[in-house]
């Protein structure tokens, strides 16, 4: 009995001990920079172990094909964290918080590098940068306008192309059943919607089509070219803010068609012609409509609809065919808020990082011409074969021409990461998509205040009062009550939650960068 | 009716050497204690500290940095309207599910207990208890697969019967998602709690319901008069834990299933702690929600506890 009562007592501090050491060290969390993590070799053959922490949808395998190509080709041993765009804000201030930094990210907000560059949190670049001749080819002298870097020391890298504008996607084959012409207005934009919704535009007999596909769950793409309309920015991360006429620079809320924006947008849910879903169902569900017939039009940057996803997620047979609107407003002009460099995303090291030079070395491989056909296209002769890389045409090899089995094995999902000043995708858009892009861009006319200078107000309360102005929007769309009584309220609640301050700190910095 | 209670013998405590010695002689009963304690000392006690950033300007970037502040955070955070309505939430979606959610257990174990087949009684308890172990994200990926108004398995069906009109929709509709909220999470945990009933009922002396029979007692008068009075305590303890419970509304949950539609009526403490804390890097403000919370949800268990040492002693924690 005693020889079991000891072996008993042995197991359980055996177990403790094990169950103590795991909580205080946590190495399959994968969060970990390489401060805790890695350790670079001294024999300069060893691969550098790098972690990074990539924001997006898709998951694939640390195994995937992408991955270790890109391993091989810069000599390092990578361990990616995914994260989607939703949470990416919660879980970068989980891991400043715990000073476990990855060693390459992504921050989202200018004021956030700034606090982390003066709080000795990312690594100077500025001797790496010096000799990577694809960021110097791409990013060039520009990139010391960014706010990071001004004094001459390399701390940001950002996309050296700038974002994809908005359009708005209209399939054609669903026009010519329901027998309307491609919208110009926003009038004739409810019709259509309202023939996508109740004409059975499908030909399947059965009510289930819906005009306008959208959802604001992680973005705002979807309502963009509606709000532009409105003369009001917007892009993917939400409202854009506006200058008031006394010049303070404030939430795009009160821009002054903020309300008959909203108004139309109630109409649309109203009339049902609107995804009743929008507040509720996940960016992927929302795709998922489209791709499998059940909206007609669908607000983003046409790259994903006629071209990324064209035609293997398109569930239908024949694949639907689209073609893009221009939607003008009460003005008679259709426009999206201008676009301004991309400072960010910005991309960092962290100061954690104990080779920045392979961390740069990466990066640099990341913006180079083969590099971002790597992480665009897959490993050619795997995923891809060129037919003429000169004119950007190349054919799928299966399994891939499948998006959900080429995403698994890492094509497309770090090619966002940091993009060079013409990425593969832009070389490789089919005709129809490259006239959509350019349509996009020359609709981005709107003058917002793009500020790019850090301040306290914009730490403190921006992220809370982005989440307000989401809020607000739903609720004043799908809002039975008084519009106009709900609105003030609104933006009582945006000023008592900080706005006041931010308005101050905002305009205070807009003028600073003049 | 008088009961024979049994007199337990003490703790046969040895004399010599107090307490230590008995430790000693029983070292494996206090060895298998040692994980629990471990777990409340790390996980309970340690972090403990980190209250202190209530009472300071802190910031993550820099903590080394950080002042006192004293109360500054808490006149801040009362003054905040989204902190108002995450308390006026917090307590009204609670309330519901203490009325709602508690009853429905004792209700359930005692419709369960009276099942005379073995089986179909197995059954039973198993359906109840099977929803505590799904996610509620996959919940909410089940609720949304049935509510929603476009393409909802309720959709499905008002199609089927030829229905075409418009449906509500729960998810994204103020007045309706508050019911949502209680409602889920009484098919979810319903049956959890029921087991616990059940397993106090198995408890109750089976002499005491024959004794009845013979005294001529019905169903009604056995429930009313022997198995409520013998759950009373258990009814009392698990409602001490609910009650404790009150300013925490089901952070799992809530985060789940809401959305910015209904924000305003479901924004709770801890989805409020969470946005300000790790969205928006308010880290200081967070945990002086986070204390207010605590300490208003250790007063309401003490006060409970107060109340049910005067009804019944037996049935009180201290």
């Amino acid at each position: 009995m005693k020889k079991i009562q000891r072996i008993a007592s042995a197991l359980l501090i055996a177990a403790m001990v094990l169950a103590v050491s795991a909580c205080g060290n946590s190495p399959s969390n994968g969060n970990e920079g390489s401060g805790a993590s890695g350790t670079i070799g001294t024999n300069s053959q060893d691969p550098a172990e790098l972690s990074i922490l990539v924001v997006g949808d898709n998951t694939p395998p640390d195994t995937n094909s992408v991955l270790k190509e890109v391993e091989a080709k810069t000599n390092t041993k990578m361990k990616v964290t995914y994260v989607s765009l939703a949470d990416n804000a919660s879980k970068l201030n989980t891991l400043i918080a715990a000073r476990t930094l990855p060693d390459i990210f992504s921050v989202m907000t200018i004021s956030d590098a700034e606090q982390m560059k003066q709080n000795g949190m990312l690594a100077e670049l500025t001797e790496y940068v010096g000799t990577s001749s694809s960021i110097k080819e791409n990013l060039g002298d520009v990139i010391t306008s960014h706010p990071l870097n001004k004094d001459g020391k390399i701390y940001a890298l950002f996309n050296a192309d700038h974002e994809y504008a908005q359009n708005m996607n209209i399939r054609t084959d669903w026009l010519k059943k329901v027998g309307k012409e491609m919208p110009t207005d926003l009038d004739s934009l409810y019709d259509v919607l309202y023939a996508f919704t109740y004409n059975d535009p499908d030909g399947n007999g059965k009510d289930d089509t819906i005009g306008l596909g959208a959802s604001i769950v992680g973005n705002w793409n979807n309502f963009t070219s509606i709000l532009g309309a409105y003369g009001i920015a917007a892009n993917n991360v939400g409202l854009r803010p506006t200058q008031l006429d006394d010049g303070t620079v404030t939430t795009g809320m009160k821009n002054k068609n903020f309300l008959e924006a909203i108004k139309y947008f109630r109409k649309l849910y109203k009339a049902g012609v609107m995804d009743p879903d929008f507040a509720a169902i996940p960016t992927m569900d929302s795709f998922g409509k489209l791709w499998n017939g059940k909206v007609g039009a669908f607000d983003f940057q046409c790259p994903g609809p006629t071209n990324n996803w064209m035609p293997s997620r398109y569930t239908e047979n024949p694949v639907p065919t689209f073609d893009f609107a221009e939607i003008k407003g009460p003005s008679g002009v259709a426009a999206q808020g201008k676009l301004y460099p991309s400072y960010t995303p910005t991309v960092v090291v962290s100061s954690q990082c104990k080779d920045s030079a392979a961390a740069v070395r990466l990066l640099d491989f990341f913006v180079s011409e083969d590099g971002n056909a790597l992480l665009r296209l897959g490993v050619e002769g795997t995923h891809f074969n060129w037919l003429d890389k000169q004119a950007g045409t190349y054919e799928i090899i299966k399994p891939y021409d499948d998006s959900t089995t080429s995403r698994n094995d890492g094509v497309y999902v770090y090619s966002e990461f940091l993009k060079p000043k013409i990425t593969t995708e832009r070389r490789t858009l089919n005709e129809l998509t490259k006239r959509g892009v350019a349509m996009a861009d020359d609709m981005c006319t709107i003058e917002w205040p793009f500020i790019y200078t850090s301040f306290d107000a914009d730490i403190n309360y921006g992220a809370n009062l982005k989440n307000i102005e989401k809020e607000v929007f739903c609720q004043l769309v799908s809002s039975k009550g008084d519009l106009e009584k709900e609105y003030k309220e609104a933006i009582a609640r945006w000023e008592s939650e900080g706005g006041k301050e931010w308005e101050k700190g905002a305009t205070e910095a807009y003028n600073s960068q003049k | 009716m008088s009961m024979q209670v049994k007199k337990v013998k003490p703790l046969d405590i040895p004399k010599k050497g107090g307490f230590l010695s008995y430790v000693k002689s029983e070292y494996m009963l206090y060895l298998l204690m040692v994980p629990g304690l471990l777990y409340f000392i790390i996980f309970k006690y340690i972090p403990m500290y980190g209250v202190s950033i209530a009472f300071q300007n802190y910031n993550i970037f820099n903590p080394e940095n950080s002042t006192w502040i004293g109360f500054d955070n808490f006149s801040k955070l009362i003054s905040q309207v989204g902190f108002q309505r995450a308390l006026y939430n917090n307590i009204i979606i609670s309330i519901q599910k203490l009325i709602i959610g508690f009853p429905i257990p004792i209700i359930l174990s005692l419709m369960i207990n009276e099942i005379n087949s073995r089986y179909y009684k197995k059954f039973v308890q198993t359906s109840v208890i099977l929803p505590n172990f799904v996610s509620w994200v996959v919940i909410n990926g089940l609720m949304f697969a049935l509510f929603s108004p476009s393409m909802g398995g309720i959709r499905e069906i008002a199609n089927i019967i030829g229905y075409a009109g418009d449906l509500p929709n729960l998810l994204t509709d103020k007045d309706s998602f508050q019911a949502v909220i209680v409602w889920s999470h009484v098919w979810k945990n319903a049956g959890m709690g029921t087991i616990v009933y059940l397993a106090a009922l198995m408890g109750i002396d089976g002499q005491l319901y024959e004794a009845a029979v013979m005294d001529g007692a019905g169903r009604w008068r056995q429930l009313i008069h022997i198995t409520l009075p013998c759950l009373k305590s258990t009814i009392i303890v698990l409602l001490m834990f609910r009650v404790g419970e009150v300013m925490y509304a089901g952070f799992d949950q809530i985060f789940a299933i809401t959305n910015p539609m209904v924000n305003s009526v479901a924004d709770i403490i801890d989805t409020f702690v969470y946005r300000v804390g790790l969205e928006n890097k308010q880290f200081a403000l967070a945990t002086a929600a986070g204390l207010f919370q605590s300490v208003i949800g250790l007063m309401l268990v003490l006060i409970t506890n107060a109340i049910a040492k005067k009804t019944d002693p037996e049935s009180s924690m201290i």
